[in-house]
């Protein structure tokens, strides 16, 4: 495992006016569990590239432990990757299939060390039983945990790359794959990363996550920091589902314009839709009419419902346990919010 | 459920146009040379019925057995280079672009010639007196006659096999390395496979299906090949490039020896029959087992 380090990093397509990826520069520890969480065509599938050695960058540099390996071809950087859909070597059986990145050239060891490694591997990802099958003949999800196996079953590698593993695999064993990589993760402590569109995914697998959009980073920070306090309007709207409320400062009431512009003069209100309460008429400051009303479940006896309402212009989301019905006026009391300005935060408001 | 369906046998009349077109173009033809195969026909009135006389005549005629045997040397010589030449031609290819239509085009072009052009053409270029080919290897010192030496003729006419079926080989394995999705490789190159892992553990298990459809055709073609053979070397010199069909139309056309043409036509076709049923089942007894 390894320390990967991006120096001001960035990727440019020949003859492309804008740059797939801006400069940016990332520091990921040893044996970190790191998640790359954006929407399609963010730079996602780009910047793993740069990091597995299919593309070289047009600018930076990158280092592994300190050791500058730009320009340097996927096999010399001795990372893995898992894929989308499962990888594997369908004239192997599942254990040939393991076995292949310690016999290959540069990586040989003795036949004693391989069966040691391969049995540990199986054992990790619960699959010694499928062991002597072939490769083409096991379900799906037996495929991808393979794949898994073989990106993990160098003892010395420097890092594992995941680019969305959960996408073929069906629903119902989505959560038994992703506990299986996470306790792989941690029991054998290599450092991932895990590329994804899916914010339950990232969230849930990774120490920190870095939030790209349109080839930018917009923010790096643990799972919570990053969901609780976006850096960037995009953040706050992309993670969450529904996700953050904005209210433009202008269009809110006197009395709430002046508790918010004390506060780093932001444009923009976010707030999330649990982060709020609902009162009666004239309760709280900012007024709203219900105009949707989705059941999510139950809390202690109370019906818990995600609220559309109505502020003047603008449709926001309240989770609530009032009882409300379409149509009723309420006024909303704003518990934590973030203020941004041209879309960067500036201040927050209700955070500990 | 049963009880509630109507019975009508009507359906079968859908049936019957395919049943005439089988007939007519398959089992009649055949049978008809099944019953030409046990008879002594001497004229269009007088027809002795002989068993299987001439089945054992046609398997003890040394000229048949000697037809035969060349015929297994030429089909498996054409197998040899042209199968792993088509998949070096295709791993050669440039994936996409305008470069690899013209490839394409290029490639296609030795197929698109009528096989007695074909045979015209290297006829004229092997001449040692007038062709490109012969008086070229001639200028260089080498003393090549293909009208008068066996081996030159024998060269000649691989070379020719391989100049007009190598293109189809390398198209068909063009179109299986097309399905290998890059992730495939992008792996074996992080794993760290040499290039010949590449090639026998990425791509060979999945250009299998298109090799054994490559495999089956050259094997039938290069064992029923006629006219090639014929407009360039006639057989010869003496009977050395006398391959099967050739003995078997001097038989039937030239001499009108109509029953043992029969019967040497059934043996002809349940070898072919043979050859391609044991190679299918080899190849796909193989992939149940894994």
């Amino acid at each position: 495992m390894a320390r990967i380090r991006l120096d001001n990093v960035g990727f440019t397509y020949p003859g492309a006016d804008a740059a797939t990826l801006a400069p940016l520069s990332m520091d990921i520890s040893h044996g970190e569990a790191f998640s790359l969480l954006g929407a399609s065509g963010a730079g996602k599938t780009t910047l793993l590239n740069l990091l597995s050695g299919i593309l070289q960058p047009t600018q930076g540099r990158i280092f592994l432990d300190d050791v500058d390996v730009t320009g340097l071809p996927g096999r010399d950087r001795n990372l893995s990757q898992v894929f989308q859909f499962p990888v594997l070597y369908q004239s192997m059986t599942v254990r040939e299939n393991l076995a292949f990145p310690l016999t290959t050239r540069g990586s040989r060891r003795n036949r004693a060390d391989i069966e040691a490694r391969v049995n540990a591997v199986a054992d990790e990802l619960n699959i010694g039983a499928i062991l002597k099958r072939s490769a083409k003949g096991i379900s799906l999800f037996e495929k991808q945990l393979v794949a898994i196996g073989r990106a993990l079953i160098r003892p010395d590698v420097s890092m594992v790359l995941l680019d969305e593993p959960l996408t073929a695999v069906e629903p119902s064993v989505k959560w038994r794959l992703r506990q299986t990589l996470k306790q792989a993760q941690q029991d054998l402590g290599v450092t991932m990363v895990y590329v994804t569109h899916d914010q339950t995914e990232a969230l849930t697998f990774a120490e920190r996550v870095a939030v790209l959009a349109n080839g930018y980073i917009l923010q790096t920070g643990t799972p919570d920091d990053v969901y609780q306090n976006p850096a960037h309007e995009f953040v706050g709207h992309f993670l969450g589902s529904p996700g953050m409320n904005f209210l433009p400062v202008a269009d809110l009431p006197e009395s709430l314009q002046q508790r918010v512009t004390g506060m780093g003069d932001p444009e923009r209100l976010g707030f999330r839709p649990e982060n709020a309460a609902l009162g009666l008429p004239n309760t709280f400051d900012l007024p709203g009419v219900v105009h949707s009303q989705r059941i999510l479940g139950t809390q202690r006896g109370e019906v818990i419902s995600m609220y559309g309402l109505q502020c003047g212009a603008h449709s926001v989301f309240v989770r609530s346990s009032m009882p409300l019905a379409v149509g009723d006026p309420v006024t909303i009391d704003l518990k934590r919010w973030i203020g941004f300005r041209d879309a960067i935060r500036v201040g927050r408001h209700g955070a500990e | 459920m049963a009880q509630n369906r109507v019975k009508d046998n009507r359906a079968w009349i859908g049936v019957l146009p395919v049943l005439l077109i089988v007939a007519f173009s398959g089992v009649i033809p055949l049978m008809t040379v099944v019953n030409y195969s046990v008879q002594d026909i001497l004229d269009f009135n007088t027809r002795f019925f002989v068993g299987l006389e001439w089945y054992r005549e046609t398997l003890d005629d040394p000229r048949f057995v000697d037809a035969f045997l060349r015929q297994i040397g030429f089909s498996a010589a054409v197998l040899i280079v042209e199968i792993p030449l088509g998949i070096i031609v295709a791993r050669g290819m440039p994936t996409d672009g305008l470069r690899a239509s013209l490839l394409l085009v290029l490639l296609a072009t030795p197929l698109l010639i009528p096989w007695n052009v074909v045979g015209t053409i290297w006829q004229i270029y092997a001449r040692p007196d007038i062709g490109l080919l012969g008086v070229t290897l001639n200028e260089l010192g080498i003393a090549f006659n293909y009208t008068s030496e066996p081996l030159h003729a024998w060269l000649t006419l691989l070379a020719m096999d391989i100049w007009h079926w190598t293109s189809l080989v390398a198209l068909l394995a063009f179109a299986g390395l097309t399905s290998v999705p890059a992730a495939c490789y992008q792996a074996a190159e992080l794993d760290g496979a040499s290039k010949w892992q590449v090639f026998r553990f990425v791509e060979l298990p999945r250009l299998k299906g298109v090799l054994v459809i490559a495999v089956l055709l050259r094997l039938m073609d290069s064992f029923m090949i006629y006219t090639e053979p014929f407009v360039l070397t006639g057989g010869g010199p003496g009977n050395t490039t006398t391959f099967l069909s050739q003995y078997l139309a001097t038989m039937a056309v030239g001499q009108f020896d109509l029953g043992p043409a029969a019967a040497f036509s059934i043996i002809y076709f349940l070898f072919i029959l043979l050859f391609s049923w044991l190679f299918y089942t080899s190849v796909m007894r193989d992939e149940d087992r894994s």
